[in-house]
């Protein structure tokens, strides 16, 4: 495991962390010196596998530490997703908000942002959930993080009466649409067997993974989650299933 | 308008006002608090210009440099407000007061471009003498956040110092770590190893043993403002490299203001 390498040089670009809002701690590849940043698990230049690089300073004594294994077959090449997408995010802001007092009113609210154009139904975290289906209950998913950072606590419902698979993934035509790069076109689904709700992963580039209470374990093929889990799709996006 | 070439020297006299990682604890009536600027120095100078006159106390909360060209200005311009007055304004530190990121991020790049080769080392000694947190009206004011191995305020004040990258994982954290409501307890974070969210109930139990009113933070890229856990928790940006809103909040007489610059 590694954390930073110390270099100084003249500044390099590098589009994947460009295309976060959120920098993220950063590697260096020990065959060609170019740095990565953490979410990487093979060198963006040489493609040179971090797993064998030593040039990496040890990180004192990190208190977690997420066993992240890199994802084998690339994904093939097509039109790229959109780099950021901004969505609905919370619900409109209070044009005040006081800690401890009562009163009044001072700023107007920030701007919001856009709307995403493909998200199904994103409700924020906080409002009320709209009413149950019938049959197999209700889940929802609640975004953690992602690099779309409006997305940033939207709740999205699993509908399983209208979709018995529920594919994850970065293409539009996934029942959840997830936009960030690190998450492959078609990433994972989520289907119910019995009362039982079942995730599965489809051979994701950069993997899905379950937080166990201690770290995020890699999910090859199919497992069991129970409400409340928390998952991350690929290195930048966790979210939180829910159920009622 | 600071040059450039006059930041070594207001850095190098702002470092010996610097007084160890957690401040002495504040009240004041009226308190700015201002989140990641990240080289914005002309909204540094607004803040200023609005309400440095008027205020008794601006809190940064780090994130001065990287992500733009004029880091090197906007450190010298709230190092020679902080010489003004060293009373009214606090600068704390941020992730990006540090070598691990200013080598990717542009600031060593830039300082190496405007002031030479060996320029950095002295922004490195000012960046470790920064504090990592102050507590003011009752709300702690920190860049990132809470940290696993944090249970009291006063814990702040005896970790490792000065410590350049922060290399304690503690130190680290209350420099890397960010909030989540929809969570419990400390789940890792997406931006690498040694790094957590914290959720829920530790802010909840954290906050009431400490008879804190709520955190004060910056690091993340937000629309001006965040809210987690009720309010509890605000989130502040204050540049606009990322197209959104840049905001301060204004606390005056207990009532906290949100202003979008």
């Amino acid at each position: 495991m590694k954390r930073l390498s110390i270099k100084h040089k003249a500044k390099q670009k590098d589009p994947d962390l460009d295309a976060d809002s959120a920098e993220t701690l950063i590697w260096t590849c020990s065959a060609c010196g170019a740095d990565n940043p953490d979410s990487k698990q093979t060198c963006v230049s040489c493609g040179g596998d971090r797993a064998g690089d030593s040039a990496t300073p040890k990180p004192i004594e990190p208190a977690v530490e997420p066993t992240i294994e890199p994802a084998e077959e690339p994904e093939p090449l097509e039109a790229p997703e959109p780099e950021k997408t901004d969505a609905e995010e919370t619900p409109p802001e209070p044009t005040i908000f006081s800690f401890d007092t009562d009163s009044a009113k001072l700023e107007p609210p920030s701007p919001e942002p856009e709307t995403a154009p493909f998200l199904p139904t994103p409700t924020p975290y906080s409002q009320a959930p709209p009413s149950p289906t019938v049959g197999h209950g209700r889940f929802y998913m609640v975004f953690v993080n992602t690099p779309a950072q409006s997305l940033i606590k939207s709740k999205v419902p699993i509908e399983f009466d209208d979709f018995p698979v529920v594919s994850i993934g970065r293409s539009p035509e996934n029942v959840v649409v997830i936009p960030d790069q690190e998450v492959s076109r078609k990433h994972a689904e989520l289907t119910m067997s019995g009362t039982r709700l079942m995730l599965k992963d489809l051979n994701s580039k950069n993997g899905t993974f379950l937080y166990n209470g201690k770290e995020f374990q890699q999910v090859h093929d199919s497992v069991e989650v129970k409400p409340n889990s928390i998952v991350k799709f690929g290195t930048g996006t966790i979210v939180r299933l829910t159920g009622e | 308008m600071i040059e450039a070439l006059e930041t070594p020297r207001l850095i190098r006299e702002a470092k010996e006002k610097m007084e160890g990682p957690l401040l002495d604890s504040r009240r004041e009536k009226k308190v700015v608090f201002v989140g990641d600027t990240h080289t914005a120095v002309d909204l540094t100078q607004t803040i200023f210009d609005k309400y440095y006159a008027d205020s008794d106390l601006i809190v940064f909360l780090g994130d001065y440099v990287d992500r733009g060209e004029t880091g090197v200005e906007n450190l010298g311009l709230i190092a020679s407000k902080l010489l003004e007055d060293p009373t009214k304004i606090i600068m704390l530190r941020g992730n990006h007061e540090s070598p691990l990121t200013n080598s990717y991020y542009g600031f060593f790049a830039e300082v190496t471009e405007k002031l030479g080769e060996t320029a950095y080392d002295q922004f490195k000694e000012f960046f470790q003498a920064m504090p990592y947190a102050v507590v003011v009206n009752s709300y702690l004011c920190l860049h990132g956040g809470l940290a696993t191995t944090l249970d009291s305020v006063s814990q702040i004040a005896d970790l490792p110092f000065p410590d350049m990258n922060p290399d304690d994982p503690t130190a680290f954290q209350l420099l890397w770590n960010d909030p989540r409501d929809m969570i419990e307890g400390f789940i890792p974070s997406v931006r690498g190893d040694g790094a957590f969210y914290y959720g829920s109930d530790v802010t909840e139990k954290f906050l009431t043993n400490n008879s804190l009113k709520g955190i004060i933070r910056g690091h993340e890229v937000v629309d001006g403002f965040r809210e987690d856990l009720g309010g509890k928790v605000m989130t502040i940006f204050t540049s606009k490299y990322h197209g959104g809103a840049a905001g301060v909040l204004v606390l005056k007489d207990d009532k906290m203001e949100k202003v979008t610059l």
